[in-house]
């Protein structure tokens, strides 16, 4: 097998532009996915936000709610809500967060598999020139 | 040759010089000059009857100097072919005579030179042969000189021809050094390249090593460190609005508590998650730097061995041609020695054939001590000085068990003597039956 340094930086050259190429691809998709996240996030404070003094005149209303009057389900009523509203949001980012993990975790596994292949090109590009260097030397003794 | 039937092997002396039984002398023709000595003819052969490993006593004719009266008188003068057949025939010591006998040393006979080659013929007198036997003696002593020139050129050549195969074989062993050397200088760069392919390639594969390390240390993976699980706001409890209106907010504060608590159950939970992340990241870090380091160590260990290997195989390879170099030497060597032994085999054998004798090395090369030795000329054991090819001339005449060949040889030697000739009657009597197809 003949040794050719040009073989080698071509599959260089292609590593590497695979490897540019599908991270900005990826890049790109992990900041979409983090606006559309953080739309919905924002989304969903506006809805509680919204929701929130309606809950407290739906009370009033009933007149569980007032001046000098606080009725146990009206504040019954009021901590089921924020903690349902924490729960949103903490699932929520939960999500966000498991989301931008696989995407760190997914280009850390492409850039060991993007360094591998270089590692092993340059391993077989050494073996070649040690291969090639045996050759030579057959050539030279006359038994190629 | 054909035996005559009767005599039982004895030779009578009436019968070696019977002329009319000798096929080399028909019709001898009466000698006309016998010299200084005049013999008495001798009609009846008085020695018939007896046995005796001596040759009989050439019995002359009655008329005139007949090819036996010359014999007599050549022994008489010393000139016999055997001193002993002198002394046992007509009671003559050779070396109390003019000529001084077979043995003598001092004496030099005209024929024995050079000139008995063609000049011979005149010179010593061929009287008493016929012209066909003068003609194949003639012969002879060409064939004779020629084959002593050609055993003295033979043995000259076999005392150097080993130089040739020396330096070959000299060739070889320095071819075989310089390819030895090689090998080495082969093998030493082979070496110092495993060592410096080994360096670079072990320098390379530590600067990528390096590189990794240092990215580990300065790009930890832990993205998980630093991170805290935030809790969310507590949610608005309403408390002055309720105690606007006289209520008590005791029962939202406690929802709110309530609410507050699971928030921050979420957010330990979540640090707990990123904390175990951030742990497991970091142990994979750890665990990137001993990966690092045992993938170096790997990378080390295995360059390390390729080193060896290759050193091991330069070292076989190595082995292998110096294995093969030494064979190739081996071979060639066992060529150039087998060449040798196998040029000297023949050159001996042809030698040996015409009369000299080989010497036991393979022609003044390397015997073992590295040094030339030059061989004496052959003179099968004799101690006159001449090359000799199969006979000496010193000899006496070989006798044959067949009386006819007794005859013709005896006639041969005669005139042999009476010519002033060495020729070995018997080689010379070969000679001519060969010519006549016997």
């Amino acid at each position: 097998m003949a040794y050719n340094p040009a073989d080698y930086e071509a599959r260089r050259r292609g590593y590497v532009s695979q490897y540019g190429t599908t991270g900005a691809m990826n890049a790109y998709a992990n900041f979409l996915s983090q606006q559309r996240g953080n739309r919905e996030r924002q989304n969903l404070n506006e809805q509680y936000d919204k929701a929130t003094p309606q809950l407290v005149r739906n009370f009033s209303r009933r007149g569980m709610v007032g001046p000098n009057v606080r009725s146990g389900l009206f504040a019954r009523g009021l901590q089921d809500f924020a903690k349902q509203r924490a729960r949103t949001f903490s699932e929520f980012d939960q999500g966000q967060q498991e989301q931008q993990r696989a995407y760190d975790l997914s280009e850390a596994n492409r850039l060991e598999s993007f360094k591998n292949q270089l590692l092993d090109m340059e391993s077989e590009k050494a073996q070649t020139i040690a291969n090639a260097a045996r050759e030579l030397y057959q050539r030279r003794m006359g038994v190629v | 040759m054909t035996h005559r039937p009767g005599h039982g092997g004895v030779v009578r002396r009436r019968d070696l010089f019977n002329y009319q039984n000798d096929p080399d002398y028909p019709g001898a023709p009466a000698i006309k000059s016998a010299g200084a000595i005049n013999v008495k003819p001798v009609i009846k052969n008085i020695y018939s009857g007896l046995t005796s490993p001596v040759p009989s006593k050439p019995t002359p004719y009655v008329e005139g100097e007949s090819p036996a009266s010359k014999t007599e008188a050549r022994y008489q003068l010393g000139l016999g072919p055997n001193n002993l057949l002198s002394e046992l025939w007509y009671g003559i010591k050779p070396e109390n005579t003019q000529y001084g006998g077979v043995s003598t040393k001092n004496t030099v006979r005209p024929s024995q030179t050079t000139a008995g080659t063609t000049g011979g013929t005149t010179a010593g007198g061929l009287t008493g042969m016929t012209a066909e036997e003068a003609l194949a003696l003639a012969k002879f002593n060409y064939e004779k000189e020629k084959d002593a020139n050609k055993l003295a050129g033979l043995q000259a050549l076999q005392n150097n021809f080993g130089s040739g195969f020396d330096e070959l074989l000299n060739m070889i062993a320095e071819q075989g050094k310089v390819s030895e050397k090689q090998t080495q200088n082969v093998y030493d760069t082979a070496v110092k390249n495993i060592g410096q392919g080994y360096d670079a390639a072990r320098d390379l594969g530590a600067s990528g090593y390096a590189a990794l390390n240092q990215y580990l240390r300065e790009n930890p993976n832990n993205p998980y460190a630093g991170m805290v699980a935030q809790t969310g706001t507590p949610a608005d409890a309403m408390s002055n609005f309720l105690q606007a209106y006289g209520v008590s907010d005791s029962p939202v504060q406690a929802q709110v508590q309530a609410d507050i608590l699971q928030s921050g159950q979420g957010a330990a939970n979540f640090q707990n998650l990123i904390n175990t992340l951030g742990a497991i990241a970091q142990q994979s870090d750890v665990s990137r730097g001993a990966e690092s380091q045992m993938a170096q160590l790997a990378f080390d260990t295995g360059l390390g061995q390729d080193r060896a290997g290759y050193q091991t195989q330069a070292e076989n390879a190595k082995m292998q041609a110096l294995a093969a170099l030494q064979k190739a030497m081996f071979e060639s060597q066992f060529s150039v020695a087998q060449q040798r032994n196998a040029q000297a085999m023949a050159l001996a054998q042809t030698i040996a054939e015409l009369g000299g004798t080989a010497p036991t090395n393979n022609g003044g090369g390397n015997d073992g001590d590295g040094k030339n030795k030059k061989m004496p000329p052959a003179t099968s054991g004799n101690n006159n000085g001449f090359v000799s090819t199969s006979y000496d001339v010193n000899q006496p005449v070989p006798w044959s068990a067949n009386p006819l060949e007794n005859i013709q040889l005896q006639n041969l030697a005669t005139s042999q003597s009476n010519a002033g000739q060495t020729v070995d009657p018997y080689e010379l009597l070969q000679a001519l039956n060969a010519r006549r197809g016997r």
